[in-house]
């Protein structure tokens, strides 16, 4: 069975989501709160810089679950587009 | 100043890490719609380590640390700056200025850790004399406090319970006797009490806390090498104990002080003779229940030492002694046993005796109200109180052995009348009537030989405080008389209009024959009395329908007395006579209850007695 121009384009912008979302769960910045705590350095500002890296650090995360949602529901309103289709006869 | 500490190494490692991850960043790139937000998430922490953080780092590591000398004048040693000092001085780390302002609402678990270790070893007395260190340290502890976690860290590194406290109560008691305005008070150090208590308390079970009755000092405050009792009730009272668990500990605290000065010689206000005691601190958080006034009575029965030699505010003790014995909070016999303790220990002057502590204060006016809602449990017609005739006349005579003290009774009429409405049911049948008139009348045949026989100075006050009080007293029984409230209304006017008429017989006597009018006021008293109860009485069987609306009236006491004049120098003879008279006309159960009434204020026996006293001695 073939796919709609729309249900394709769904599928690529599902991927490009889903490619976005493995990437940012592996960007650097994940990691650097754990070289910014107290065994490093104390004090009013290595406090904030520790909470600030930890907060960017859950909202990449989040944004990750985020668009790997929208990747599948991409993905299932392009199944549907197809389900509503007509068949079409490929000629031999 | 706020100040930071590093480990150069590790900082220097994490500059390379925030630079590799600034880098990693900006090959983050997607333009779909959907991805609209997570970008924006990827910019803004970019922008951030960008113009930030890496700045930051690389500014510490490209300065170089402070000196010691200057670590000291930026306050290095300052308490706020514990965590520092502690990374410095103890793992070598270096330390810069730190571009942002410390947050004194946020406490980290090391700062809370750091922070109980620097307590340690803090300049305890410089500490208690900076305002500003205390204010900041008692905004830490009140955060540390409000969580077990951080109150955990705290306790586990700080053990200086026995010196912090202890030297921050001293400044206390000490600034009780300064005007200097620098100098640190009560209002900058009670605080750092309360923060440390809300830290401590964390580690209470909850069952310690409402331990009321079972309270003890052991179970409440953290251990402490021979403790000061004057330490011990700040913390107690930053506690804030409920009221009950306050009193049981305020009389183990005060008690073991009062068995053991004498012996040792110990104070309760760090021999500072200004300002509140251990005893006003621990007692003031009494004074405003009731209940824990009660309690706290009950348990000094036995030693109302307690309670008037402690105080360095003894109107604290007076207002608990009342409280507690407030017929509204307490029953009639546990108030008994109160009132006559207080009264015994009073008998003999306390503050005449040179080692007594505490302040006398105005005990007289005192005594006079703590007995006033009580006057008709000293009769001998009332068996509430667990003492005989004789020792309730004697108390009651400590208690009104002073001029003030009488004038005290015949301002606390509402005391009275309070005391009066919780002894006697409201609007009585006529037994009831007679059980009110009994002890009303023995209540005023009382005060009138406590009057009579006390020694006042100016002896024109003997019969105008027999007057004063016996009105008084009057207006407070005129509440209870038989036939609610129209009756009493009655009541009431018929003893305004005789206030008025006999008011000539107690005012302006010959001060040559202060003896004569003295008895011849209590006896002009008493026939007073029992006219105004047999008036109100007959008013009821009015309102009652139980004897007609034009029937006569009962007599009232002939009011011709002259000194000049002995004929009529004996109000109660006359009077008993007319009343006789008038009650053999009544049917013969309302005659025999209305002489009932008036015998307990005046009987035939005792109108002749007092006649025969006022004929031979005129």
């Amino acid at each position: 069975m073939s796919s709609s121009p729309d249900a394709i384009r769904l599928r690529q912008r599902a991927g490009v989501l889903s490619t976005l979302a493995w990437r940012l769960q592996r960007v650097y910045a994940l990691d650097l709160y754990r070289f910014a705590g107290p065994d490093t350095w104390v004090g009013p500002s290595p406090q904030a810089c520790a909470d600030d890296l930890r907060q960017r650090r859950n909202a990449i995360l989040q944004q990750s679950d985020t668009l790997l949602v929208e990747s599948r529901r991409l993905l299932r309103s392009a199944d549907e587009l197809d389900a509503r289709a007509p068949a079409v006869t490929v000629p031999r | 100043m706020a100040l930071l500490a590093y480990d150069p190494e590790r900082v220097g490692r994490l500059r390379q890490k925030l630079a590799e991850a600034s880098i990693d960043l900006r090959r983050v790139r997607c333009t779909d719609p959907a991805a609209a937000d997570a970008m924006r998430v990827v910019r803004s922490a970019l922008e951030q380590f960008d113009a930030t953080w890496l700045p930051l780092v690389t500014r510490l590591l490209d300065n170089d640390p402070l000196s010691r000398r200057f670590r000291t004048v930026l306050g290095f040693n300052s308490l706020d700056q514990s965590l520092i000092r502690v990374m410095a001085d103890g793992y070598g780390w270096s330390v810069q200025h730190d571009p942002l302002a410390d947050d004194s609402a946020v406490v980290t678990v090391d700062e809370a850790r750091a922070l109980g270790a620097m307590l340690n070893n803090v300049g305890v007395v410089a500490l208690a004399n900076d305002r500003e260190q205390l204010a900041w340290l008692a905004r830490q502890l009140d955060v540390i406090g409000r969580d077990a976690a951080l109150s955990a860290e705290f306790l586990a590194n700080f053990h200086n319970w026995d010196v912090l406290p202890y030297v921050l109560a001293q400044q206390r008691a000490y600034s009780y006797d300064r005007d200097d305005a620098d100098a640190t008070f009560a209002g900058d150090i009670d605080p750092v009490f309360d923060g440390l208590m809300a830290i401590w308390m964390t580690t209470l079970p909850v069952a310690t806390l409402r331990a009321g009755t079972a309270a003890s000092i052991t179970n409440l405050l953290p251990p402490m090498d021979k403790p000061d009792r004057y330490v011990q009730a700040l913390m107690l009272h930053a506690l804030r104990l409920d009221p009950i668990a306050m009193a049981t500990v305020a009389n183990e605290l005060l008690r073991d002080w009062l068995d053991t000065k004498a012996t040792f010689g110990t104070s309760i206000d760090l021999q500072v003779g200004f300002g509140p005691n251990a005893a006003d601190l621990l007692l003031q958080d009494i004074a405003c229940s009731s209940a824990a006034s009660a309690a706290f009575l009950a348990l000094v029965d036995d030693r109302p030492a307690l309670l008037f030699e402690t105080l360095d505010d003894p109107v604290i003790g007076h207002q608990i002694a009342r409280s507690g014995t407030d017929p509204a909070h307490t029953s009639p016999a546990a108030a008994g046993r109160s009132v006559l303790s207080i009264l015994d220990y009073f008998e003999i002057d306390p503050y005449i005796i040179l080692d007594t502590d505490g302040y006398p204060g105005e005990y007289g006016p005192f005594l006079a109200q703590l007995v006033a809602p009580w006057l008709l449990q000293f009769t001998g017609a009332n068996d509430e109180w667990a003492a005989d005739d004789r020792t309730k006349a004697r108390l009651l005579a400590v208690a009104l052995s002073h001029e003030d003290s009488l004038h005290a009774l015949v301002a606390a009429g509402h005391r009275i009348a309070d005391g009066f409405a919780h002894t006697m049911a409201t609007s009585p049948d006529d037994k009831e009537a007679v059980q009110l008139s009994r002890q009303v009348g023995g209540l005023l045949n009382l005060l009138g030989q406590l009057v009579v026989n006390e020694h006042i100075e100016d002896r024109n006050d003997q019969s105008n405080f027999l007057w004063e009080i016996t009105w008084t007293v009057l207006d407070a029984a005129s509440n209870l008389v038989p036939g609610g409230a129209a009756a009493k209304a009655v009541a009431g006017t018929g003893v305004s209009t005789l206030e008025e008429q006999l008011a000539v017989h107690f005012f302006g006597p010959n001060a040559d024959v202060v003896r004569y009018d003295g008895e011849f006021s209590m006896d002009m008293a008493l026939t007073v009395s029992a006219s105004v109860m047999v008036t109100s009485l007959f008013h009821s069987w009015q309102q009652a329908g139980r004897i007609s609306r034009d029937a006569v009236p009962p007599p009232m006491p002939t009011t011709t007395h002259d000194n000049d004049d002995t004929t009529e120098e004996c109000p109660s003879g006359q009077y008993r006579d007319d009343l006789e008279r008038w009650a053999d006309n009544l049917p013969a159960e309302l005659g025999s209850t209305a002489l009932n009434v008036a015998d307990n204020f005046i009987s035939r026996g005792q109108s002749e007695e007092h006649c025969a006293e006022l004929v031979h001695n005129p």
